[in-house]
């Protein structure tokens, strides 16, 4: 049987930018997450925190986390040789079984959806399935922008937006990626989006419009984050079912969806 | 230490067992722990036709606990007996169906169904707080409450666990209802309608407004409630409520509880359901049990 609850000792907790922390856990037994599956962090709260993997390799497991709250500040405070308890992996992370065709590839993502993608985008590049890896991450200002030179090791092909001016792209992470496509010479096989929940639906509607398939990572209020409790359902179109759609836990089913098939709320 | 415990007619090898809609039908823990150091499984609510439930948010955080409005999810009684009961066979665990309905007659008809041999109590649930109908409108009323039980009673050999709601002014009323009716044993508490307001957008964080409250922050509710029963009836009670340590199993088991559930805190520490038959022997026996039976309703109380 494979463990669930793990005891992650935190190795370091690095500040990245004004809201967000890189912690960096030693991790023994931890199996190796794939790209978009999350963990369930203790909090002092009661609930227990999702948090997606946003590397994990040689026996070290980072997360990437936004403040956003009593939780996430309690997460962000921890200090290095602290003990973590941490359900998972859990959820079920993008899939990959379609990409291997040759095409560029583009990941999308905002906010705290950059986080679990920057570990998509690692995983692609050492799988050597992907000819072509475009990254365009927004934030709000280029203040808040925290990828720097270390988290992103290859920087090339990666468009840093901003709403407000100041770093690559001007505008918004949508209005990136149609320009990316309006220039591409040969059509991406796949976009793979996480993020604000507007953001993913505006991609969603792009890979619609271009027939590009899009994956999205969704978030949702979770009681439990490992199957059982129904709290954190999500619905999808089913046209083989009587109501048109069937409903799913995004903890177990998703968190990635496909994009076309999500009825958003 | 003997571990084993009588519900009425029913053995159980421990008195630790799952709270409905807490513990999914199994299959999700039983890929990472042994299912065998639990008294049964408790299974998510079953109702005659599939439910969605409510819409989301169903969850939010409180202090000490957390609140629900699932509105009980859940595939439907054919689903149950046809799918999913076959997997929770495969457990060799005793097992108890939650049954919830509209109207008094679901009740009759759900317990007709089940008919399994493996299948050793159904839980009638007279107590969700998150559907319109049904359940918590039927738990508070005490002829309410005989009427569908009595009901269930003629249409059924299983034992008949009864469970309540704590929404009540007073809950021996309704436990003495459920016993006069035919019930075999009650289960309390279900959750306390409550409910969480985000001032930032001015509304209830749930989408159903209200929800209903479980976890420690419910627990001495609980306890006041099994104890009050327990000095009343003469079926046997199973204790539940916020349960999130062995002292607080124990607490239970000494306020009158036979057998004990673990919801809300499972959800966060799953291993909890699991090293708790062992927990409560080692501590039972530093307190100078020799079995968890005896354990049962030896609170004193204080003149
Ligand atoms: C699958 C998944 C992966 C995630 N990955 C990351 C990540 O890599 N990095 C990151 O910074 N954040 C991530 N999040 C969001 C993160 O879980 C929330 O920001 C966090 O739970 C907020 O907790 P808090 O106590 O700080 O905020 P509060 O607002 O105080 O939290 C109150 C309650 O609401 C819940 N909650 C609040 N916001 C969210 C949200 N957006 N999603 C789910 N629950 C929420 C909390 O868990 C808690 O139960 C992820 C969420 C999910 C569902
Ligand atoms: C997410 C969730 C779902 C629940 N679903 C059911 C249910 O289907 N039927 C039922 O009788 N009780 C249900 N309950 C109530 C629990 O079984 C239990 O009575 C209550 O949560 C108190 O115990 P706890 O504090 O240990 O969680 C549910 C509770 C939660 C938190
Ligand atoms: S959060 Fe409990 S089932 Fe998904």
């Amino acid at each position: 049987m494979v463990n669930l609850e793990h005891i992650l000792v935190l190795e370091k907790n690095e500040q990245v930018s004004s809201k967000v922390h890189v912690l960096t856990f030693a991790t023994e037994g931890v199996p190796q997450s794939k790209p978009g599956q999350f963990f369930e962090l203790k909090s002092p709260y009661f609930l227990r925190r999702p948090i997606g993997v946003m590397q994990q390799s040689n026996n070290k497991i980072s997360f990437g986390i936004r403040l956003v709250g009593k939780g996430t500040s309690a997460l962000c405070g921890l200090s290095p040789g602290d003990r973590l308890s941490a359900l998972g992996p859990l959820g079920r992370g993008f899939d990959l079984r379609h990409v291997s065709q040759p095409g560029d590839i583009v990941i999308v993502g905002g906010g705290s959806g950059i986080f679990p993608l920057l570990y998509l985008a690692d995983q692609m590049r050492t799988s050597g399935l992907i000819q072509g890896l475009n990254q365009i991450y927004g934030f709000r200002s280029a203040e808040e922008c925290f990828l720097e030179v270390e988290m992103c090791q290859h920087k090339n092909n990666m468009t840093l937006c901003s709403d407000s001016g100041g770093l690559d792209f001007h505008g918004h992470a949508v209005a990136a990626l149609e320009a990316f496509l309006a220039e591409a010479s040969a059509k991406p096989s796949a976009i793979f989006s996480c993020g604000p929940e507007a953001m993913m639906k505006s991609v969603v509607e792009v890979g619609k419009r271009e027939n590009i398939p899009v994956q999205v990572s969704l978030e949702t209020r979770m009681g439990c984050g490992i199957g059982l409790c129904r709290g954190c359902v999500v619905d999808l179109k089913d046209d083989s079912r009587e109501a048109g759609f069937r409903r799913v836990r995004c903890c177990k089913e998703g968190p990635v969806f496909p994009g076309d098939k999500v009825i958003w709320s | 230490m003997e571990t084993k415990v009588k519900i009425g007619d029913v053995v159980l090898s421990c008195p630790v067992l799952p709270a409905s809609g807490c513990f999914g039908y199994g299959i999700e823990l039983a890929q990472h722990y042994d299912l065998s150091a639990l008294g049964g499984i408790v299974s998510k609510a079953v109702t005659l036709e599939e439910r969605l439930g409510n819409d989301m948010p169903r969850i939010a955080e409180t202090p000490s606990g957390m609140l629900n409005a699932i509105g009980l999810e859940n595939p439907g009684v054919e689903f149950f007996l046809d799918v999913l009961l076959a997997q929770i066979k495969r457990f060799n665990l005793p097992i108890i169906v939650n049954l919830a309905g509209n109207e008094p007659t679901d009740y009759v008809e759900l317990a007709e169904k089940m008919q399994d041999p493996q299948i050793v109590a159904l839980e009638l649930n007279l107590s969700c707080p998150n559907v319109k109908s049904g359940c918590m409108s039927i738990g508070t009323n005490p002829q309410e409450i005989e009427r569908v039980v009595s009901a269930v009673r003629r249409a059924t050999e299983k034992p008949i666990w009864v469970k309540l709601t704590p929404n009540v002014t007073d809950i021996t009323e309704m436990a003495l209802a459920a016993e006069a009716a035919g019930a075999d044993a009650i289960s309390l508490i279900n959750t306390l309608l409550a409910m969480v307001v985000d001032v930032k957008t001015r509304r209830p964080l749930l989408k159903n407004n209200t929800g209903g409250l479980s976890g420690p922050a419910v627990m001495p509710v609980a306890l006041r409630m099994v104890s009050e029963c327990y000095r009343v009836i003469d079926i046997p009670i199973i204790g539940m409520g916020g349960i999130a340590s062995v002292e607080d199993a124990l607490a239970f088991l000494m306020a009158g509880a036979s057998a004990v559930q673990i919801g809300s805190s499972a959800m966060q520490n799953p291993g909890l359901l699991f090293s708790m038959k062992d927990e409560m022997c080692t501590m039972a026996h530093d307190l100078g049990f020799s079995s968890l039976s005896e354990i049962t309703g030896c609170l004193e109380y204080w003149n």
